[in-house]
């Protein structure tokens, strides 16, 4: 598809034109980090944008949702209500490709095959996403492709202070009609091309064999010892999803992110736990994003936005988490000593 | 002789002669100016201890995790949660041995009266800097107008996505079940619309009443900047003040909400006498 360059002007007026008919969200400071807001109309995100504090999941899989709501009425059949279906249009812009693919993971879940959710293919298909690549990575980034296209409309790189914006689906090359940019030269795409072949290596989070031979191994138990299951890691991560419903006192069905690090999230009503401690829940999660996802949609869940490394209260690091398990023997190896 | 120096021969000798299992401690984080909880089980791992700016996180916690015989190396606070979690009969003071050194911070925890451990078996002293706290923040705080006040309560509790890294990295926070997890009937709401967050701030800050020490771990640990210390510090002094107790000094005082008295005071009760 096409590729064009813009001046910064250019943008905004472009960005000033999709707020006409769409709501734009954009990354906006607050006191303490960049969260999607509604977008100023002036300005495009500084450069210490690195990334919003919370992943864009918020914008599809709300915190949480009122699913349904009923009254019983005596003598009746109880009142239900659902919400409505959203219709409002919108533009995610400053996304960073990171979280843009982390959408295409999560759709997997939401717009699966034994299993569409109304409301979330709803905000999928009325949002267009607008991403813009990072120009280094941070210092917690370990995202495999600082430029990937994976779940964005239209992707923007900035190369010598103008932006070359690559159009990547219809819905993208719709949004582009009728504006009067340049066609990217050979030039520019030939230095956005070498930006994309000089990117630093990063971690390779593929530990999936591994993984396979390791469920019992003690290393779980030395890799969870500090842990002390909260939710940051989870509720921050883009691609987690892990969810509750629970009625409350009104009449309201609501669906709230859970997390399978809290002790209660897999507990029964008899009072059981099959995860009984942090041992397995730290297992849980890092087989689900490394060898359950995998197997079940052929891609790793985890984005390396970086976000549960800046986060975790304790400092576990789940990219050293990764070179752990990397370097520990497998159940065979280990039987042999 | 350095502290850290002293620290790593201390465990070195307790885990060599068996005394304990394990060292926790700490050692050098992945991102900067941040340790991590550190536990040591042979003894050639002391080398990777640090004590140092950054060894913030409160370990107390941790000894109510683990089952063996276990050493702690402890600064003013973690010991003070110490005292407390012995107190309520969480934790046999036998089962374990406290290095206790002087805090390294340099940065954090300005209004801390008491950077050097209150108990230990060992004492490590550096060079600490004893503050004076004088609660004259609450004392400005409380002469805002309540408008002022209240958003400020309700700014910072919007803020929360009601992850509790604070309830689970605080030392008085060790119920098996909190009040947020039960669920028949439910106590609280699973939104975070800030009147459910509300309860669980308000409601935890009630909870550790008395037995909080202070240690700022839950501000610290908070991915969204959530500080209510303030709740925390007016119910430390307010505790101060009525019953003349500060959270975990030593292993006699009974804590002042555990216990009961006829003549405690009570014009904060529904109905109790008048404040003058
Ligand atoms: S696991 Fe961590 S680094 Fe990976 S996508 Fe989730 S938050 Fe980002
Ligand atoms: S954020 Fe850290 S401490 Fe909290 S559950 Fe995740 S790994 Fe454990
Ligand atoms: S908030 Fe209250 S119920 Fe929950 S762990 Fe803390 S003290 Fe226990
Ligand atoms: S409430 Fe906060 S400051 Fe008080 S003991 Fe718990 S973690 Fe420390
Ligand atoms: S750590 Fe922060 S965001 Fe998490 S529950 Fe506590 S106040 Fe809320």
């Amino acid at each position: 598809m096409s590729k064009y360059i813009m001046f910064g002007e250019e943008l905004l007026q472009w960005l000033q034109n999709l707020a006409k008919e769409s709501k734009v969200l954009a990354p906006v400071k607050e006191e303490y980090g960049y969260t999607f807001a509604e977008w100023d109309k002036k300005s495009l995100p500084g450069d210490d944008y690195r990334n919003t504090l919370k992943p864009p999941k918020d914008l599809f899989f709300p915190q949480h949702e009122t699913l349904l709501k009923y009254e019983k009425i005596k003598g009746e059949n109880p009142l239900v209500e659902v919400p409505d279906i959203p219709e409002d249009k919108r533009v995610i812009f400053g996304i960073r490709p990171c979280d843009a693919s982390s959408l295409v993971l999560l759709d997997n879940i939401f717009m699966g095959e034994d299993y569409v959710d109304p409301y979330y293919e709803a905000r999928r298909s009325n949002t267009l996403i607008v991403s813009l690549v990072c120009r280094t990575r941070g210092k917690s980034c370990f995202c495999e492709d600082l430029f990937s296209t994976k779940g964005s409309d239209i992707l923007i790189i900035k190369v010598d202070g103008n932006y070359l914006v690559e159009i990547l689906t219809y819905r993208g090359e719709a949004a582009f009609k009728g504006i009067g940019s340049k066609e990217a030269d050979e030039k520019i795409v030939k230095k956005a091309d070498k930006l994309k072949r000089t990117q630093e290596e990063v971690l390779d989070k593929d530990i999936f064999e591994k993984l396979r031979t390791i469920y019992d191994n003690p290393i779980w138990k030395q890799l969870q010892e500090k842990c002390v299951n909260c939710g940051v890691c989870t509720f921050l991560c883009p691609t987690c999803h892990c969810f509750d419903i629970t009625d409350d006192k009104r009449g309201k069905k609501v669906r709230s992110w859970d997390s399978c690090m809290f002790a209660s999230f897999t507990k029964q009503a008899s009072g059981h736990n099959p995860r009984p401690t942090g041992t397995e829940r730290l297992r849980q999660r890092i087989m689900h994003k490394f060898y359950y996802f995998p197997e079940k949609y052929h891609d790793i869940a985890c984005v390396g936005c970086g976000r549960c490394v800046e986060k975790c209260p304790v400092n576990l690091d789940i990219r050293q988490v990764i070179e752990k398990i990397r370097g520990c023997l497998d159940e065979k190896s280990l039987s042999a000593i | 002789m350095s502290v850290l120096n002293d620290i790593k021969l201390k465990a070195k000798e307790l885990l060599e002669k068996g005394d304990v299992d394990v060292v926790i401690g700490y050692a050098k984080g992945t991102l900067n100016g941040k340790c991590t909880p550190y536990f040591v089980r042979n003894a050639n791992d002391v080398e990777n201890l640090v004590w140092e700016n950054g060894c913030d996180i409160n370990l107390a916690n941790y000894l109510l995790k683990i089952s063996d015989k276990a050493a702690v190396i402890a600064k003013g606070c973690d010991t003070r949660s110490i005292v407390n979690l012995v107190k309520e009969n969480q934790l046999d003071r036998e089962r374990v041995v406290i290095i206790g050194a002087s805090c390294p911070s340099t940065e954090s925890c300005q209004k801390c009266n008491h950077p050097d451990p209150v108990i230990a078996d060992v004492f490590l002293q550096g060079e600490t800097k004893v503050n004076n706290d004088d609660f004259s923040d609450l004392e400005s705080f409380s002469k805002l107008p309540s408008e002022e006040r209240r958003n400020y309560i309700y700014k910072e509790v919007s803020k929360c996505i009601r992850c509790y890294a604070c309830r689970n990295v605080c030392p008085a926070c060790y119920c098996k079940e909190c009040f947020v997890e039960e669920n028949l009937p439910a106590w609280i709401g699973k939104t975070t619309n800030t009147s459910d967050n509300m309860i669980f701030h308000l409601t935890r800050a009630i909870h550790v009443a008395g037995r909080c020490v202070g240690c700022g771990e839950c501000v610290r640990a908070c991915p969204m900047g959530v500080d209510l210390s303030i709740l925390n510090r007016k119910i430390m002094k307010d505790v101060k003040e009525l019953f003349n107790v500060e959270s975990g000094l030593d292993l006699d005082t009974k804590l002042p909400l555990n216990d009961y008295k006829e003549d405690d005071p009570q014009y904060f009760l529904i109905g109790g006498e008048k404040c003058e």
